[in-house]
């Protein structure tokens, strides 16, 4: 199973910074900076285009509000976003997420890199060649309505209480 | 609208630019400067330096909208993934005082750079970031202390990185599970190829 579904269904541990029903942060246990956070989606997914875009949605709002906790909380001077959608951009675990990195002056870390010069006839040929692919673009998937449901969510604690009453159930059974 | 930001007349139409989307929320147009062939900037037409100042739904919507983005590069261009960044600040890499996401086609080798680092920390320094930023988060999400206070763990719990040696025998080899991802349409750029190299 994959190491983050893993973190997401609570059978292994992580530095949890923020968790919901659909999405989950935690901290980094190799990060860029002090302080990087990694927000993905419970669900698994590979890849950008695999999420459903309401999904997507959420976890935008969740990182621009831990954004701000970085700034606040760990005196960030600025902070980078990024999604390395797929091996070629140099993505390395097999779950989608999000790395939010808290920026200092002199941190070291280098993202920029070498702009091209691009003519407008250039431009111009790229436009082009995405209009067919980017025309189209403008429904998005909005989430389903759930079902309502009249019991009460599980909170951990219960969740760890069943735990409990499997294994003495199991202990039990020992003759 | 601000009227000195020259972003801000872009998103609106008012300055010529190469336009690949645009809609009621945002615009998308091609980088003059680009990184590669492809590279779109991805702007809000509400005028915002940094993420957190823009409306919550607006910056929901930024990232819907890169998917597909992204997607349109992988088919026009079959490039190898995308990289999809953000800068917050000057230190992080900000040029303009307006807010964008940029979308940049990425190719096996193509020697661009953009990757993070990864260093190595100690898991008493992870506890100790963890514990600054709860009570930011209880604040900014508006959970109750209780609830943020379950996520604390201690060092001991806490089980062993996945490290690159033993990285391999960790990922499943190429399962079914990875193969039947909902094929909604005609495609010609195969999402579960890119998506499968993980394998």
């Amino acid at each position: 199973m994959c190491e983050y579904c893993e973190i997401a269904e609570g059978g292994r541990g992580a530095f949890k910074i923020f968790e919901d029903d659909k999405v989950l942060a935690i901290l980094s246990q190799s990060p860029a900076s002090f302080g990087h956070v990694l927000v993905m989606p419970k669900s698994h997914h590979h890849i950008i285009e695999q999420v459903p875009d309401f999904l997507l949605s959420h976890l935008m709002i969740v990182s621009s509000k831990l954004m701000v906790c970085l700034f606040e909380g760990l005196n960030a001077d600025g902070t980078n976003l990024i999604i390395s959608n797929g091996i070629a951009a140099g993505q390395t675990e097999p779950h989608f997420m999000l790395s939010l990195v808290p920026r200092r002056e002199n941190d070291g870390i280098n993202l920029q890199w070498h702009p091209k010069q691009a003519s407008p006839e250039e431009l111009s040929t790229v436009e082009l060649e995405l209009s067919d692919f980017t025309r189209k673009i403008g429904e998005f998937e909005k989430e389903k309505p759930k079902p309502i449901v009249m019991d009460e969510e599980k909170t951990s604690d219960d969740m760890e209480s069943d735990d409990n009453s499997v294994r003495v159930r199991h202990l039990t059974r020992i003759p | 609208m601000d009227q000195n930001c020259i972003f801000c007349q872009i998103a609106q139409g008012k300055v010529a630019a190469k336009r690949v989307y645009d809609d009621e929320k945002c615009a998308a147009v091609l980088d003059i400067n680009p990184a590669a062939k492809g590279h779109m900037l991805l702007l809000p037409k509400t005028h915002a330096a940094v993420l957190p100042q823009l409306h919550p739904e607006e910056a929901g919507h930024l990232l819907a909208v890169a998917k597909s983005l992204s997607n349109a590069l992988l088919r026009a261009y079959k490039a190898g993934g995308t990289t999809i960044f953000l800068a917050n600040g000057a230190v992080a890499g900000q040029r303009a005082p307006h807010l964008m996401i940029h979308i940049i086609p990425r190719f096996e080798g193509d020697g661009l750079g953009l990757i993070l680092p990864k260093k190595g920390i100690a898991p008493d320094d992870l506890q100790k970031c963890q514990e600054l930023l709860l009570p930011k988060v209880s604040k900014a999400f508006g959970l109750s202390e209780d609830i943020v206070a379950k996520w604390k763990v201690t060092v001991e719990k806490m089980p062993p990185k996945i490290t690159e040696a033993n990285a391999e025998q960790k990922t499943p080899p190429a399962g079914p599970e990875a193969q039947p991802v909902q094929d909604n349409s005609k495609k010609e750029v195969d999402l579960d190829m890119i998506s499968r190299l993980f394998k």
